[in-house]
């Protein structure tokens, strides 16, 4: 017996127990940061429907989906006419710029403007997208009923408290918001001539 | 091998003789037999009970309020952990076997000191710093048992309340202090689930102190005798680390069989009424 320690071999057993212990521990780390994720049952609460007959004309309704709020807007044909004749003001007046504005329901020039399956009926997630507060609904048009909350040439629709982005009636953001882009939509069908599946 | 930070830090803290002087080339008898490895095995369960806890503590909801399923919110809280968070049931299990693996170790840990004389002098102190630990941990461990809200916890939380209540002359004050009312209730739960978060970290405290009054007088060792004048003694690093790990080893094999195989142990670790 020498007291020479054979380095290599020592070096080889230090690595492949630190190897050991790191890969053990990665492993560990797995049902944690898993816990943290949505439940089973968050998950199977994400999916809503709603019947969209129960929202009177000209009225909004902010709905729940996946504990997000939800607008639900029974548009009369004078908040339809009022999406017509104000592009030049928008960002992004055909939803184009991301995903989340667009779906692959939007087959017309119509439905691009409408942002809805059907035209009366608007359904968009309610956070604003800038930094996700709740707009004001300020669907009428002109500044007869918010005074100077809202520019002059007013086409109705959406006003966010916190930083004050502009929406017109389809949630379309209006150009000099901070925020980047109209109100998201989310996946959406008719089960019925009024129930909607959300989600 | 000192990195810049290293040396930046150390510069500052004198981190570099701190690791050496207790944890590198801290001298240790030579002649410990594996009786000493429990110490450093409650110190890894104690890890690991905080840990699982702060996780489970971020979906458990310590109300007595009725739920419509007819149950309580705590119980349906620790049942929807148990089905519908992910990997619920394994941070769980973790957490009540831990919770009687800490009691197996620190109990072999205190029998050892009882055995060998560690007790007595000059390790009275530490002796006593463990006794405070153990009561804190008895206290953990029955504010922890309460927290399902079943059967069992409330009758076991009833039980030793009303042990408090025979006291004499203090006895009704100090019952109604523990219960916040005339019963195990709701107040009592919440308090509970405060002291129940709050006596773990205690406990992290006070075994740094131990740890600390260990270091002061040295570990004993099988023989009784006092090894730390002659050549009888080793550096912690590399063969204590390496003998801890090595038991790290066997408990956590030891461990992770009970909880996955038998989480429950028949009842003992987990009683079926909860
Ligand atoms: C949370 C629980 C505890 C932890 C984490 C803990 C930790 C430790 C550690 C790491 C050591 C050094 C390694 C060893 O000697 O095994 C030690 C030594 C010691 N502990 Fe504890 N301990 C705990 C509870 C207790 C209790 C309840 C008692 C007694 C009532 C106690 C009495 C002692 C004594 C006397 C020593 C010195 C043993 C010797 O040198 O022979 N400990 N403890
Ligand atoms: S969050 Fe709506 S404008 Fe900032």
């Amino acid at each position: 017996m020498t007291d020479q320690a054979d380095q290599s071999r020592r070096n080889f057993l230090y690595v492949a127990a630190g190897g050991m212990g790191a890969v053990a521990a990665g492993a560990a780390v797995v049902p944690f940061i898993g816990s943290m994720l949505p439940a089973a049952d968050t998950l199977a609460a994400s999916k809503t429907e709603f019947d969209v007959s129960t929202v009177e004309p000209g009225q909004l309704v902010v709905i729940q989906w996946q504990g997000k709020p939800v607008f639900v807007v029974n548009r009369t044909p004078e908040f339809l006419a009022q999406v017509d004749g104000h592009d030049d003001m928008l960002k992004d007046p055909n939803s184009e710029a991301i995903d989340e504005v667009s779906a692959e329901w939007m087959d017309t020039p119509e439905k691009r403007k409408y942002r809805s399956i059907k035209p009366e009926y608007l359904i968009v997630v309610a956070s604003c997208t800038h930094l996700g507060c709740i707009p004001l609904f300020k669907p009428t048009k002109g500044r007869k009923d918010w005074g100077d909350s809202v520019p002059e040439d007013w086409p109705g629709g959406w006003h966010c408290p916190c930083h004050g982005s502009l929406y017109d009636i389809s949630a379309r953001v209006i150009n000099g918001s901070p925020a980047p882009h109209n109100l998201h939509l989310m996946p959406y069908k008719y089960l019925s001539d009024t129930k909607v599946l959300i989600g | 091998m000192k990195t810049k930070l290293f040396g930046w830090i150390d510069e500052r803290t004198g981190a570099e003789a701190i690791i050496k002087s207790q944890l590198t080339e801290y001298q240790v008898p030579k002649n410990l037999n594996y009786m000493w490895n429990f110490g450093s095995l409650a110190l890894l369960v104690l890890v690991l009970q905080i840990l699982t806890g702060i996780f489970l503590a971020m979906y458990y909801k310590p109300s007595a309020a009725l739920t419509y399923g007819g149950y309580t919110v705590a119980f349906d809280s620790v049942e929807r952990i148990m089905r519908d968070v992910n990997f619920g049931w394994l941070i769980r299990y973790m957490h009540a076997v831990g919770a009687s693996a800490f009691f197996v170790v620190v109990y072999m840990h205190v029998g050892r000191g009882l055995y060998y004389g560690s007790f007595k002098g000059p390790r009275e102190l530490l002796w006593i710093i463990g006794v405070v630990i153990l009561l804190i941990m008895q206290g953990a461990a029955f504010f922890g048992y309460l927290l399902p809200w079943g059967q069992m916890s409330f009758w076991g939380a009833t039980v030793i309340t009303n042990l408090f209540g025979a006291l004499p002359v203090i006895g009704d004050f100090l019952q109604q202090v523990l219960r916040g009312g005339f019963a195990v209730s709701d107040p009592t739960l919440n308090r509970f689930f405060s002291l129940h978060y709050l006596f773990p970290l205690l406990l992290a405290a006070i075994v740094g102190g131990h740890v600390h009054a260990l270091h002061v007088v040295h570990s004993n060792n099988p023989t009784g005798l006092d090894v730390h004048e002659g050549k009888g003694t080793i550096p912690f690093h590399p063969y204590y680390t390496v003998k801890d790990a090595f038991g790290v080893g066997v408990f956590l094999t030891i461990y992770c069989y009970i909880v996955f195989f038998n989480p429950q142990m028949g009842g003992y670790f987990i009683e079926v009424d909860n």
